[in-house]
């Protein structure tokens, strides 16, 4: 082995220093990008599960209430897009041998952290939030009817002011094309994730069949395998077609349909002042740490209520939980096709959709404070500092089954507190037996690969 | 030969659930295309073989009620009608539901109706037994019994059959349906608004009628959208109902003999769930009962 003195790096092609700092440069805008979808994401889902539903509630109608389901639909909607488009920038590190990144700050963001220069905050449903929403998916260009309806509530108004998630993309595609391919895609394809047809197709899956030739989109949301330039284009063209829009006429796009639902707001609210959409929410819920000074520098509110905090707790571990089994999906090392599955059937469609939607809805209607000052608490989407991929398979999997252990145990203790109401608790057991049910099946996996 | 009783069945019921992606117990519906509109109650998943008390079916609904069709007794290639059980009614009893938990227990498509606990009303006999998972253990939580047994009992799949459908229900153009419902809906909501005094439950029943045709307006500019295409696929179940059974009412002058209804003699069922209506909340079902007798 030569020393490492003598030793000539080999050659690179082409301008080995400037393809080197052009790859770090992609690195770091994909990296970031990672961070603003899952950072977006939970501020839409946030405000999503804020709305009311039901006339009991107060401040709405039941025509009203029709409005709130088309923006919740909307709004659940973006934010799975928006994991989506987590999904293909992490795909897009993958692809270039980069980490995936499912880490980012907690809750209160500072403006100045990422490009669109506006801050990140878990905020209940209203015009300025949604308005932000519109600003986050700011297309580059904007044409002149919606320029002049923008003007109305953002003072010198003009698209660049806020582009700055568009920017980023185009100067994602413009490096991918600036390095030669050969030393660019370099990681292995047996990474890369897709929907429907995908490498790790779970057993029995039907999905709806479409006649295209092409794996169907699932709900809505299209994972692309990235293997070459041009399958890094497409998937980079789907993340701005479907974020600020092809061009900002584009119905579909995130930035019209925030934009149609800021009109339909004002014009609701304008037609009958008692309109109240939201549930009195707190904006960046977490669970007591007894520091209030601490809490009001920073816009934190916590959660002082016991029988609501035992239901955030177990939000923060479902959260975590999900986030590091996403972890190591993304960035598996010796996992077979079949641990994958395993993997996948708990991560991804059942995690969400029994675990992280049902607790939010659940905080969004129970009190904040003990005593109870109308304040409703909502989901902290804290990620903790020892979240980080777990490098080794055998620990790894010990570790998640750990925290679904964990969670069900804590889910079970939930859904026998007497305080909550029936309608509460009734989806509190719902909770248990399916968190109780997804450990069984990951345990199942590990079975399968005598892990335990 | 062994002497069989053969029951045909068939009918409209109410399935009245949410759909993925949104969660199993979401009572209004919202990322799915089922929905629970205005006053009415909450989605609650059951699968109704009639309407239930106090219940009232969205406008322009097929009739609701599943009933005996043909029933006879057969042995050595000879058939009885039974006419006290032709044009029974049949019930499912204590809230059945399609259990599958947005995939947690099983594939979509391969899940179970728990509890499956069947009861017919003929014309001076009763007859009801239970299909428990788990033949010694009928109380078993859905969630704690492994997916192996759950597919014993669970439909094969979502299968696109298009002419099962319109054999069975005359609908061969879903597109059809919706456009015409819409038409419906709309006659509807014009005789509302054109009222001259509107009560506090018109604008109810003009907000719910609005939404349904909103639903049914996105289907119709994507037909391959599930609010359309869901008509034309089914869910095939066949399986032993080995549980519990009663049986009540004179079996001889009834049946024509007595039916074998203990652990070693299931009563084998099948039939598939189709036709789905997403704005009826409705669906279609068709399948036969075949139950061995002693004598």
């Amino acid at each position: 082995m030569p020393s490492l003195k003598t030793h000539k790096p080999q050659h690179i092609a082409g301008d080995a220093p400037l393809q080197v700092k052009r790859r770090n440069r992609l690195a770091n805008l994909l990296t970031e990008a990672a961070e603003i979808e899952h950072d977006v994401m939970a501020q839409y889902l946030f405000a999503a599960f804020s709305l009311k539903k039901a006339i009991s509630e107060g401040g709405v109608n039941y025509a009203q209430l029709e409005e709130l389901r088309g923006w919740a639909t909307t709004m659940l909607l973006v934010a799975r897009q928006e994991m989506e488009h987590l999904g293909l920038v992490t795909n897009l590190l993958t692809a270039i041998g980069e980490a995936p990144n499912f880490r980012r700050p907690n809750f209160p963001i500072p403006a100045r952290t990422y490009p669109m220069n506006l801050p990140s905050s878990l905020d209940a449903f209203s015009p300025d939030v949604v308005l932000r929403f519109v600003c986050y998916e700011m297309p580059r260009r904007v044409n002149k009817k919606n320029r002049r309806y923008l003007e109305q509530y953002l003072p010198n108004f003009a698209p660049s002011q806020y582009d700055g998630i568009a920017r980023t993309y185009l100067e994602i595609r413009e490096l991918f094309h600036s390095i030669e391919a050969g030393d660019l895609f370099i990681g292995p394809p047996s990474a890369q994730f897709l929907s429907g047809g995908n490498s790790v197709v779970a057993r029995g899956r039907i999905y709806p069949q479409k006649t295209t030739g092409k794996p169907p989109p699932i709900y809505d949301t299209e994972l692309r395998p990235v293997t070459d330039l041009q399958s890094a284009n497409a998937v980079i063209e789907q993340i701005i077609d479907e974020g600020e829009g092809a061009d900002d006429d584009d119905p579909n796009s995130h930035f019209a349909r925030f934009l149609d639902m800021h009109r339909q707001l004002m014009a609701e609210t304008a037609k009958d002042p008692n309109f109240k959409p939201a549930r009195a929410v707190l904006s960046n819920p977490r669970l007591a740490s007894g520091d209030e000074g601490a809490a009001a520098a920073t816009g934190i509110h916590y959660v002082t209520n016991p029988d609501t905090a035992q239901v955030m707790e177990l939000f923060d571990m479902a959260y975590s939980t999900m986030v590091l089994m996403l972890m190591r999906y993304f960035a598996h090392t010796d996992e077979s096709d079949a641990d994958l599955i395993g993997l996948q059937d708990t991560a991804f469609f059942p995690m969400m959709t029994v675990g992280i939607r049902p607790l939010g809805e659940i905080l969004t209607q129970l009190p904040a404070q003990e005593p109870d000052a109308e304040w409703r608490a909502g989901p902290s989407f804290v990620l903790p500092l020892r979240l980080q991929l777990l490098p080794h398979r055998r620990s790894a999997w010990r570790v998640i089954l750990g925290e679904l252990q964990m969670l069900t145990a804590k889910a079970e203790q939930a859904q026998k507190n007497q305080n909550f109401s029936p309608a509460v608790r009734e989806r509190l057991t719902l909770l248990y037996e399916n968190f109780a049910r997804m450990t069984m099946n990951f345990q199942d996996a590990m079975h399968a690969r005598k892990m335990q | 030969m062994t002497a069989k009783l053969i029951m045909q069945f068939g009918g409209w019921i109410l399935m009245r659930l949410a759909t993925d992606p949104d969660p199993t117990d979401e009572p209004r519906g919202v990322s799915g295309y089922s929905f629970a509109f205005g006053d009415e109650p909450d989605l609650d998943r059951v699968i109704s073989f009639q309407v239930p008390a106090h219940f009232k079916p969205r406008s322009h609904t097929f009739p609701i009620g599943v009933r005996v069709r043909r029933a006879v007794r057969q042995e050595d290639q000879t058939e009885k009608r039974l006419p006290a059980l032709e044009g029974a009614p049949m019930e499912l009893l204590g809230k059945p539901r399609l259990e599958n938990r947005n995939w947690t227990l099983t594939p979509a498509g391969f899940e179970p109706i728990v509890p499956f606990d069947l009861r017919i009303n003929g014309k001076g006999i009763t007859l009801r037994r239970r299909a428990p998972l788990i033949a010694d253990q009928p109380d078993k939580p859905v969630w704690e019994i492994s997916e192996s047994i759950l597919q014993q009992f669970g439909a094969v799949g979502v299968l696109y059959e298009p002419a099962t459908i319109g054999n069975a229900t005359g609908i061969w153009d879903s597109l059809q349906v919706a456009v015409d419902r819409v038409k419906a809906l709309e006659k509807d909501l014009a005789k509302l608004e054109a009222k001259k005094k509107r009560t506090a439950a018109d604008e109810v029943a003009a907000t719910i009628i609005r939404a349904r045709i909103a639903q049914l307006n996105i289907g119709i500019a994507d037909p391959s959208d599930r609010r359309i295409a869901a008509r034309y696929y089914v869910e095939r179940f066949n399986f032993p109902m080995q549980g519990e059974a009663e049986v009540q009412g004179d079996q001889q002058k009834t049946l024509g003999g007595t039916i074998l209804s203990d652990a070693k003699n299931p009563w084998q069922i099948g039939f598939w769930i189709g036709a789905w209506d997403p704005d009826a909340l409705s669906a279609y079902v068709l399948g036969a009962l075949e139950i061995p007798y002693a004598s």
